[in-house]
């Protein structure tokens, strides 16, 4: 992998949400890792700790939620930028989003330049303001 | 912006991901998928594999929930509707997408922005689906957003 480049796990359940972050990354330094749920997420992680993880709040019958905080709990991950994906609008939701740990909450639908910008911003902060 | 550009060399101006529902969804996942993406006006209905169907119109939505908060004044607009309305209206709390649902033009991400443009206005619609090559739903463009774009000057 080139040292620019940005390694991203995504973590949805929707196929669609997958293209549609591929679409917003191609030709860009992100370099995405499209995973369905909390099983495959871990497994992920085991072969390469990424840069950062963009996690859905509704994975069909798992949380978002319950799995950020099983991701703060362990120490590999405990410091790992971990940004919400959701369709909820609600203040409250966004509210248990970030009591759960997220560092940051994009809402769907999404511009591909406020992702990017975002992810890129939380880099450049989890690595002292070094941007990668 | 160039609008001859293919849209996959314009993507900033791709709203990705929207809220979609089911054929088989309710009124109150429509609803709650137009109020999500108040912008595009519609609820998009996809299949299992997320290829786009069709879309529910926000007006459409709107005769099903004055159906249900105020009946007699739907029934007085329906005295005035047109057919398809009254269609819709009868279906009050049992209606689903698959009910409501009606056919939009759609862009893919290899073609000229200009295209899609063009399709969505001649549609009546204010926005466009875009798919991928595999027809699934990527997410929409706003044409009040890439019209108003041209004013802007080039940087």
């Amino acid at each position: 992998m080139m040292e620019t480049e940005i390694d991203v796990i995504l973590v949805d359940d929707e196929p669609r949400v997958a293209a549609a972050l591929a679409f917003a990354t191609e030709g860009t330094e992100v370099r995405l890792r499209p995973v369905q749920d909390a099983e495959h997420l871990w497994q992920e992680i085991d072969v390469r700790l990424p840069a950062l993880i963009l996690l859905d709040l509704q994975l069909g019958d798992q949380s978002g939620l319950d799995l950020c905080v099983d991701l703060r709990a362990n120490p590999e991950t405990a410091t790992l930028p971990i940004l919400a994906l959701s369709g909820f609008t609600d203040p409250k939701v966004k509210d248990s989003a970030f009591s759960a740990g997220f560092d940051d909450y994009i809402v769907k639908p999404f511009s591909p330049e406020e992702l990017l910008v975002r992810i890129r911003a939380h880099l450049r902060r989890a690595s002292g303001g070094d941007a990668r | 912006m160039n609008l001859e550009q293919p849209i996959s060399a314009l993507r900033s101006v791709v709203h990705l991901a929207p809220p979609v529902v089911g054929q088989s969804d309710g009124i109150a996942r429509m609803a709650a998928a137009i109020a999500a993406a108040p912008e595009a006006g519609v609820a998009f209905v996809v299949d299992d594999q997320t290829h786009l169907l069709g879309v529910v119109t926000r007006k459409d939505l709107d005769t099903q929930l004055l159906a249900l908060a105020l009946p007699k004044l739907a029934a007085r607009r329906v005295d005035l509707a047109d057919q398809k309305e009254v269609w819709g209206w009868a279906h009050g709390v049992d209606a689903t997408a698959a009910n409501l649902m009606v056919g939009m033009a759609v862009a893919s991400v290899d073609e000229p922005l200009s295209k899609a443009i063009e399709r969505a206005i001649a549609d009546g619609r204010d926005v466009v689906p875009v798919v991928d090559s595999d027809k699934r739903l990527l997410g929409y463009i706003s044409v009040f957003e890439v019209l108003a774009a041209q004013l802007e000057p080039e940087s």
